[in-house]
């Protein structure tokens, strides 16, 4: 039994994430929640799932880091931390050798570079606009007709691909209507948009300096034809950790972690003094 | 320090931009007061030797986007067919000058009765400018300062410059129908000498810990040195300005409760959300201290010849930072980091300006990847408040911040 | 079309498949190659210190590499460029000449300098005021260490002979060109807009003096051809864009015929006065200040609707479309004015913003077709 236990939430524009660790950093459950624009109510539903899922009490949760978006908007927290630091940590706990953390979330996507120690080194995020993103798929998704979650299937077992040109999310929905009205296959298409959106995430990551190895994180990581398509165009291999949603919230729970180590070592010095 | 110490100096500039634009606004009913309109970067001595009064489009256009009345006046140029793309400071003026909207007691700019127009701060104003002289119908001035690529600056192109401040000498004559007064003008160059040199050493005091103001207060500073250069009202100004950081540097006061972090500024203020701006710094305990854009407007040339002040002059219009190619730009920033102490770089994307903008990705790459230095790239505008969101720009900050924040701590340990 | 004109068009048409076909033949040959971003580059400098010069021009598709140099908001051009200089495809190039016209392509050349490697760059400070006696002796002095440049990385000396062989072909050229543009200023369905493009693009990939002499066979089978009378729209094309052909061919397949055009890769790099024999410098500074500016220089007393107006009355023109490249400053600053001026002589224009990397996107084609319908009367 750990003597007490810390959470980091993840609280994006699509979906709040929580995980709990205990003492010792072993991450005993996470859990994900849509938003769907109740960004508070979601942080608590998701808080109080992990919660009851593992019978910790609330009170035995030392630290609640929150991260994301709706980062500041939750209360009782411990302290807010933004997505860069969050992931970058994550990723590096995951894998310590990472050195580079591609994360393309609902609404943003990012490119950190890390120091071999683990610390946040150049990072980009997308500018103003849903190209590169999930919320573009989402888009898509819809214009096709079919599940956002078939996308990567279809994309990986269709041999050819449609050129899209434009990655502006508007552009590319009319692009997408004509490639249909002339002829094109919807696999081909998905896998076209899967393509447009590995090429913009390329534009943001050479501009940090592509250094493998290369984990990817976020929900369109779960998506085959985007990581595939990354993968060719950056010519390196996308380490995909098993659950990519949480590693922005793992992270937090770790930055929360080690928070809590450093102020128990300052009283340790502070009473030794004494 | 706890409390923040406004700076006594800001009523004065107050005072005396309100007084200027006062006596322009009255000139413009007066057939003797000559008015021109020139660019930032523009030989205003000139104008001041022959008496005419400078108006400067780009301040006002700074002011309406302070005022937060930009994107309503821009929308007038819209209409008429200026593209959104364009600079926004060209579609606050062409829109004031179209409608008579303006943040100058709340109206336009005093009309013109003359154009100077000086490329050395970028082409788009070649291009305003001559949609000026289409609405208004009054003789332009071109100075074309050839963009300087290398380190050091060409002497033919010194000579050109040089052959066309002559020549502007008796343009401007043509306009005000009296001779040109040399003496007049030596005086307006030595005064304008003085100020630019005063509007330095103002800067360089921030390089003091803690710094006694920050590039916020910079940038609202920087109006008297744009405007008024070449009067003794300027000078006056920036002594006690001076004098002022001088006391606040001897009693300890900085602009935050307690400066941890300095940092650089690069392009033009985003000037609807200088408020923004600063507070999202100072929650980090970050002062801005040294931008590039508040020193462009003292740069001097490297050799100038001070025995020949025309000669002098023509080199200084040459001579500014954005007329530079990266090479140059590149030794002001390291310059810049090493006298400033800085812990990393603020560089404004500016989707007005293109002249400033376009390399600062190979800069900032050049920063970090050869001298170590963080850099933040902030995409907005300077004037247009639809390319910004307050979410994802203060989101990025806090993510600098907190990279920054653990890059001083491990150089610490 | 008659056969005969449709067998001289098959040597320009080589360009259309492989834009450096003929540069790559030349290399092949151990001549050396120079590119050049503008129109504004005095290539008869470089004609005479031995190079080859050709357009360096972008090609269909994405830009990632340019992407990481360049920010969202940059024209397509430059990124188009720049990113084909970062892939290597043009390492074939001995030496690239920018010209300093507007504030992208001073800043992709210094992005270029510092990022792309295999071949040094030269700079040509164009000054960006056109006209007078101040800005000539600028030029001169300019163009002069431009020819030293050269001769310095090309170890030939360019001697005033040379030079003014060089002049003497591209002003040749010049009038050829010129001549073609009359031709179809009066009988535009002679020659398809979508084929002359074909030409204008060759000219400035192939070699001048190869494509003088092909010029001047197709003059003279075009004058064979009794004029025809042509009821379809004329269209004449104006505004930034440098890849205009696909444009071109869309607007004719909605029914128009391009007549005429307002382009720098087009006829306004053509239209040069007579200059007196002299001083070569000169004659080339004179030149280059003596054509139709280029919309980010300044030109006392310049009107842009002039060219407009005077095509639009001496060709019949029934309706302008504009090709405005997004981001294009200059252009886009000259935009209003131009409509105002087209409106007040009762002539409909269209604008359309593109993006040069991309193939031409449906929402142009039902645009353009709707503005032709409009002109059909």
């Amino acid at each position: 039994m750990s003597a007490y236990y810390v959470m980091g939430l993840d609280i994006g524009s699509a979906t709040a994430k929580a995980v709990l660790l205990d003492e010792s950093g072993y991450s005993l459950a996470f859990a994900v929640r849509p938003t769907r624009g109740r960004l508070v109510q979601s942080a608590e539903e998701v808080k109080q799932e992990i919660l009851a899922h593992t019978g910790v009490s609330e009170e035995a949760v030392k630290a609640i880091i929150t991260t994301g978006y709706g980062r500041d908007i939750v209360q009782n927290k411990t302290k807010s931390l933004t997505e860069i630091t969050c992931h970058a940590r994550g990723a590096y706990a995951t894998m310590p050798n990472i050195r580079f953390v591609i994360d393309i979330g609902g609404q943003d996507s990012k490119a950190i570079l890390l120091e071999p120690d683990g610390q946040v080194g150049r990072f980009e995020m997308n500018d103003k606009c849903a190209a590169g993103t999930g919320r573009f798929l989402e888009v898509m998704a819809r214009t096709l007709g079919i599940h956002l979650d078939e996308m990567g299937d279809m994309a990986i077992h269709s041999e050819k691909y449609s050129k899209i040109s434009s990655t502006c999310t508007v552009f590319a929905e009319s692009e997408v209507i004509s490639l249909l009205a002339q002829g094109e296959e919807i696999p081909a298409v998905v896998s076209g948009l899967c393509r447009a959106i590995a090429e913009r995430v390329y534009g943001l990551a050479s501009r940090v300096g592509i250094t493998p190895p290369i984990m990817m994180t976020g929900g369109v990581a779960k998506n085959k034809g985007v990581v595939n398509w990354l993968s060719r165009i950056l010519n390196q291999e996308m380490i995909i950790p098993p659950e990519p949603q949480i590693i922005g919230a793992l992270g937090a729970g770790i930055m929360g972690l080690e928070m809590i180590k450093k102020s128990n070592e300052k009283m340790n010095i502070i009473t030794q003094n004494t | 320090m706890s409390q923040r110490v406004p700076i006594r100096a800001t009523a004065k500039m107050k005072e005396l931009m309100g007084f200027y634009y006062m006596m322009a606004k009255s000139a413009e009913n007066d057939p003797n007061q000559k008015i021109a309109w020139i660019t930032s970067g523009g030989p205003v001595e000139i104008l001041h030797a022959a008496g005419v009064i400078p108006i400067y489009p780009e301040n006002v256009a700074a002011m309406a986007g302070t005022m937060k009345i930009s994107d309503e006046i821009c929308a007038i140029a819209e209409e008429q067919g200026f593209s959104r793309d364009l600079c926004s400071y060209a579609r606050t003026d062409i829109g004031s000058a179209l409608s008579g909207k303006g943040p100058i007691m709340g109206s336009a700019s005093p009309k013109p009765d003359l154009l100077v127009c000086c490329n050395n701060i970028c082409g788009t104003v070649t291009k305003w400018y001559e949609e000026l002289q289409r609405i208004f119908n009054v003789p332009l001035i071109f100075i074309d300062a050839p963009f300087q690529y290398g380190i050091k600056d060409r002497p033919e192109a010194i000579d050109y410059m040089e052959a066309q401040l002559r020549r502007m000498m008796e343009q401007v004559s043509e306009v005000t129908g009296k001779p040109f007064d040399m003496d007049k003008f030596m005086e307006t160059l030595e005064l304008s000498d003085r100020a630019v040199k005063l509007w330095r050493e103002i800067q360089d005091l921030l390089q003091h810990k803690p710094a006694p103001m920050n590039s916020f207060d910079t940038f609202i500073h920087l109006a008297p040195i744009v405007t008024l250069r070449g009067t003794q009202g300027c000078i006056e100004y920036y002594e006690t300005l001076k004098a002022e950081l001088l006391e606040r540097i001897e009693q300890g006061i900085g602009t935050l409760e307690k400066e941890e972090y300095r940092l650089g500024w690069d392009n033009l203020p985003v000037w609807f959300k200088i408020k923004f701006l600063s507070e999202r710094f100072s929650q980090h305990n970050a002062a801005l201290v040294v931008s590039t854009y508040t020193r462009s407007f003292c740069y001097q040339a490297e050799d100038r010849d001070i025995s020949n002040p025309l000669r002098a002059m023509s080199a200084d219009y040459l001579a500014g930072y954005i007329n530079h190619g990266l090479d140059f730009r590149e030794r002001e920033l390291t310059e810049m980091v090493r006298d400033f102490s800085l812990d990393g770089f603020v560089m404004h994307s500016n989707r007005s300006c293109r002249a400033y903008s376009f390399g600062q990705y190979e800069l900032a790459r050049t920063l970090e990847d050869k001298y170590g230095v963080p850099v933040l790239l902030i995409e907005a505008d300077q004037n247009d408040t639809r390319m910004w969101s307050d979410e994802q720009v203060g989101n990025r900050i806090d993510a600098f911040m907190e990279r920054v924040a653990s890059k001083k701590q491990r150089n610490i340990a | 079309m008659s056969s005969n004109i449709k067998s001289v068009l098959e040597p320009f048409e080589k360009v259309k498949d492989d834009l450096y076909f003929f540069a790559r033949q030349a290399k092949q040959n151990g001549e050396k190659v120079a590119g050049f971003l503008c129109t504004y580059s005095p290539q008869e400098l470089f004609h005479a210190g031995g190079y080859f010069p050709v357009r360096v021009i972008g090609k269909e598709g994405g830009t990632p590499l340019a992407d990481q140099w360049l920010q969202q908001y940059a024209c397509s051009f430059a990124k188009g460029v720049l990113n084909l200089g970062l892939t290597g495809d043009f390492s074939f190039l001995d030496l690239v000449v920018f010209s300093h016209t507007c504030d992208t392509m001073q800043n992709l050349a210094e992005v270029w300098r510092r990022r792309v490697e295999g071949m040094p760059i030269i700079v040509v400070s164009t000054p960006n005021l056109n006209g007078g006696d101040i800005a000539l002796t600028y030029l001169k002095r300019e163009l002069t260490r431009v020819k030293e440049e050269v001769e310095k990385i090309s170890g030939n000396t360019i001697t005033d002979a040379n030079l003014l062989e060089s002049i003497r072909i591209y002003d040749m050229h010049r009038n050829n060109m010129r001549k073609l543009y009359e031709i179809r200023r009066n009988n535009p369905s002679l020659l398809s807009g979508t084929d002359m493009f074909t030409v204008v693009l060759s000219s400035m990939l192939m070699k001048k003096e190869e494509h003088n002499k092909l010029l001047e066979v197709l003059i003279t089978e075009l004058q064979k051809v009794p004029s025809q009378k042509e009821d379809k729209p004329r269209i004449l094309v104006g505004g930034s864009v440098c890849q205009a052909q696909g444009f071109i061919q869309s607007i004719e397949m909605s029914g128009a015929i391009v007549s005429d055009d307002d382009l720098c890769m087009g006829s306004r790099s053509y239209v040069i006065p007579p200059i007196p024999q002299g001083d070569p410098i000169e004659m080339l500074a004179q030149m280059y200040l003596s054509r139709i500016p280029c919309p980010a220089f300044y030109k006392p007393g310049y009107d842009p609707a002039g060219p407009y107006i005077e095509k639009i009355k001496s060709g019949n023109v029934n309706g302008v479309i504009f090709l405005q490249t997004k981001f294009c400053d200059p252009y886009g600053f000259n935009y209003p004015y131009l409509r105002k001026r087209l409106e007040q002589e009762g002539i409909p224009s269209l604008l359309l913003e593109v993006e040069q990397n991309q193939p031409v996107p449906e929402a142009f084609r039902t645009r353009v077709e709707a503005f032709v319908e409009t002109l059909i009367k």
